[in-house]
Formats: C-alpha cells, sequence, structure tokens
C-alpha cells in the first residue's frame, strides 16, 4: 500500500495486472492510499482489514465475482462503502445488473483514468 | 542401441532450446518491469517521449507495455500513447509491415496497429481487408473495430457478404466501432444479401437502440427463419413497445426456431398479454418452442404455470417449469 497522509483509502480490484497500475497510479496521483486485490476472495478478505473509503471492483474475476464481492460489502455493518465497477462487457444487462445489486458508478472498459478519478472524487465527497 | 544414441542429442537440442527460450522470457519480463513507471508516466503525460534515447530493446519493452497499455485506456490517456508511437516513427514501421510480403509480419503489423491506436492506420487496414490470408483479414477487422473507425463499415460489411471474412469476426470488428456502425448497416440491410441482414439483427441485439427498432421490424418479416428468429431475441432488448407487439404475433410463425426465439424474448419482456398464446405452445407445440413458451410463461405468470400443470393433456414442459418454479430455479 501506498502511505500518504491525505487523501482516502482506495480497495481496488482486478486480475489483471495492467489495470491495477493504471488505476493505482492514477489515484496515487491524485493524493489517495491505494491497496490492491487480484481476485474476489482478496477483496472481500482485505475490505474487512481495511475498512477502506471506496472500492473499484472488477466485474469478471477469479474465486469471487465483482458482483459477489459487491453483495459482501453491502451485507456487512458498518459504514457503507461507496462502490465502482468496471466491466468489459458492452452489455447493457451487466449494468443494470450493478446498479441493481448496489453500485454507486459504472465504467467500461477500455475507460479514462481520470475520469474514474472525478468519478471517485465525486462518491468521496457525497460520502 | 542406435536409436538411442540418435534421440540424445534431439532431446539436448530441446532442453537447449527451452533454456534459451525461458532466459529470453526472463529477460523479457525483467526489462518490461523497468519500463512500466516509464509507461505509466507517458500515460499520465507527465513525460515527453519524444527525445527518449534508449536502447532498442529497452525501448521495445516501453513500446510492449504501452501497447498492452492502449488496449485498455480511452481518452487522452490513449492519445499519449497514440502519440508516443506516431512520433517514434513505429506506426510508419508497423505500415510499411503491413505491405510485407512475408503473411506473418503483415498479421502481426495489423494486430498491433489495433493497439497502438492510430487513426492514420485506418485507410491501409481496410485495404488489408481484401489480403490475400485470412489471418491478415481477421486482424485487420479486430484493428478497424479498435480504433471505432467508422469508415470501415461498408468494406467489413463487403467482407462479411463475400465470405472474406467469418460472420463473428466481422461482427466483432462492428462492435467495437459502435452504435453508429448499426445506423449505416441499417441503411444496407434492406437492399442486401442474408448474411448482412443477419450482421444487421445481431448488432441490433448487441448495441441497438431504439432508433433502430424499425430495422427489427423490417427483420421480423424477414423470408428467412434465422434472420427473424434473431430478429425476436433482439426485441426484448430494444423496449419498443411496437416491436413486441409483432413479435407475439410471431408466436404463430412457421418455423418451430422462430417461435421459440419470440417465446424467448416474450419472456425476457414479461409480457403478461402473451399468457394465452405461450400457454398453447407450451401444451401442443413441438419439443423445443413448446419448452420456450413453458419458461417465458414462468417468468410472465408463474402462477399459470403451477394451476395448469396439474389439468390434463398439460404436457411434460408445463409440468417441468412447474417442478422448475417450486424448486426456485429461474
Amino acid at each position: 500500500m501506498t502511505e500518504n497522509s491525505d487523501g482516502a483509502t482506495i480497495l481496488v480490484a482486478d486480475d489483471d495486472a495492467d489495470i491495477l497500475e493504471l488505476v493505482c497510479f492514477r489515484l496515487e496521483q491524485a493524493g489517495h492510499r491505494t491497496e490492491r486485490a487480484r481476485d474476489g476472495e482478496q477483496a472481500v478478505a482485505k475490505v474487512d482489514e481495511l475498512d477502506p473509503d471506496l472500492c473499484v471492483l472488477d466485474v469478471m474475476m477469479p474465486k469471487l465475482s465483482g458482483f459477489e464481492v459487491l453483495k459482501a460489502i453491502r451485507e456487512r455493518e458498518g459504514k457503507r462503502i461507496p462502490v465502482i465497477m468496471l466491466t468489459a462487457s458492452v452489455q447493457e444487462s451487466d449494468v443494470a445488473r450493478g446498479f441493481d445489486s448496489g453500485a454507486d458508478d459504472y465504467m467500461r472498459k477500455p475507460f479514462n483514468p481520470r475520469e474514474l478519478q472525478s468519478r471517485v472524487d465525486v462518491l468521496l465527497r457525497r460520502g | 542401441m542406435a536409436l538411442g544414441l540418435l534421440t540424445v542429442p534431439y532431446v539436448l537440442l530441446l532442453v537447449g532450446r527451452r533454456l534459451v527460450l525461458a532466459h529470453r522470457e526472463t529477460r523479457l519480463e525483467k526489462l518490461e518491469k523497468r519500463a512500466t513507471p516509464r509507461a505509466l508516466a507517458i500515460v499520465e503525460g507527465s513525460e515527453d517521449p519524444s527525445d527518449l534515447q534508449l536502447p532498442r530493446p529497452e525501448l521495445e519493452a516501453l513500446a510492449t507495455v504501452l501497447g498492452r497499455y492502449s488496449r485498455l485506456l480511452d481518452g487522452d490517456s490513449k492519445d499519449a500513447i497514440v502519440s508516443f508511437f506516431e512520433r517514434r516513427g513505429l506506426v510508419d514501421r508497423q505500415l510499411r509491415d503491413l505491405r510485407s510480403r512475408r503473411v506473418w509480419r503483415r498479421a502481426r503489423a495489423a494486430f498491433l496497429l489495433g493497439d497502438i491506436g492510430s487513426l492514420a492506420a485506418v485507410p491501409d487496414l481496410i485495404a488489408a481487408l481484401e489480403d490475400e490470408d485470412g489471418e491478415v483479414r481477421a486482424a485487420a477487422a479486430r484493428s478497424l473495430g479498435r480504433l471505432h473507425a467508422q469508415s470501415a463499415v461498408g468494406p467489413l460489411v463487403d467482407s462479411v457478404a463475400s465470405g472474406r471474412l467469418p460472420s463473428s469476426i466481422g461482427g466483432a470488428a462492428l462492435l467495437g466501432v459502435g452504435s453508429r456502425a448499426v445506423d449505416e448497416i441499417a441503411a444496407m440491410a434492406r437492399t442486401r444479401d442474408v448474411a448482412v441482414r443477419r450482421l444487421a439483427v445481431e448488432l441490433v441485439a448487441q448495441i441497438g437502440e431504439p432508433r433502430h427498432a424499425p430495422l427489427l421490424l423490417h427483420a421480423l418479416a424477414d423470408p428467412v427463419p434465422d434472420v427473424r428468429a434473431k430478429a425476436c431475441r433482439a426485441a426484448g432488448r430494444i423496449g419498443s413497445s411496437t416491436v413486441i407487439d409483432r413479435v407475439v404475433g410471431m408466436l404463430e410463425d412457421s418455423s418451430g426456431s422462430v417461435r421459440a426465439a419470440a417465446a424467448a424474448a416474450l419472456g425476457a419482456a414479461g409480457d403478461k398479454r402473451a399468457g394465452e398464446p405461450l400457454l398453447y405452445l407450451a401444451r401442443w407445440d413441438e419439443f423445443s418452442p413448446a419448452r420456450a413458451a413453458a419458461r417465458a410463461l414462468g417468468q410472465v405468470d408463474p402462477q399459470v404455470v403451477i394451476d395448469n400443470a396439474t389439468e390434463p393433456g398439460a404436457g411434460p414442459h408445463l409440468i417441468e417449469e412447474s417442478d422448475r418454479i417450486a424448486a426456485g430455479v429461474f
């Protein structure tokens, strides 16, 4: 995890190492602390361990999907963690499913890291 | 004994080759890991790559990492990567390779140009759709999709219609172009052959919008059953009540596959108006449309399924669907 005295703690979960690099780099440049998870089970464990301020979840992940991780997050007690889903899917049914499952925002890949950062900032301000 | 002696050098050769490849792979991984911070800086726009003086292996590693990032990014981050490739002459190099006499070079160039993301490559990639080799044509199509090249819609459709491209590859490329591809293909769908009409309906099913409803209405009356069936499946996604009204009528189509597709679409749409005709199909129709109708009725009005499954002459599909509802299987 990258240390920064300011900014939020953000968990980024994706099985693609390049996505993790790109997203974490942008968020760290914006002054946030990031933590990485490579699969759904790791993501759930890190949410319990770190109680992050926001999560960015890939939909298609090994062990547990992004939807299953989102469900686990929503079933936790304690503060409500904003969640942004990232997906390669073009299907609107996946977007609808994400929002129905309790996601706060949804971005498709390919994505613009600065746009992702803006959406993170909006959710953090709202929270 | 002689055979044993002959295999020893062969095994040694294989082992030696494996070791060389493993060493090369490790070296490449290390180079790419070293290139990553610079690649991230280029993506961020915080490093100007024009004056980078790097040894060739490091420059190639940087290009590889940026090529992977390019597939994942959009907007100004992607523009920064494209600018890197253009300014370093890497786009021109791939365009030259696209004219190589060697098929593998042309195919590799066609593939890489999509990842590089430079729109300057579009005309050459469109020309590559006429290449004599199928791998080159497929790679060119894929790259045109990645570049969202609207000017490639007509040539891609021609390639599928003529059989130069498999429809799955052409369709994937058109999906990449986006919903503007549907607008253009809709204009062709009434005058072109069945492969084009099929492609048009598949695109609408994936990325169509309500304004594409007229294309679907036309496709529901297509002389080819497969096109009508695809149009039924696309209907639920578009959300047009006019189209759904017509799909109810498709439950009486002469083709079983069309009736099955219409039933599935009505189930997905949850339209209770279709209750009576679906019940009739579920009881009396051939296996595939009857089963689809029973499943659809289970989505539209589960109670109707439960009530009718116990009646005489209910048929196996209503009984099965009733069991599924009771078991909570959806």
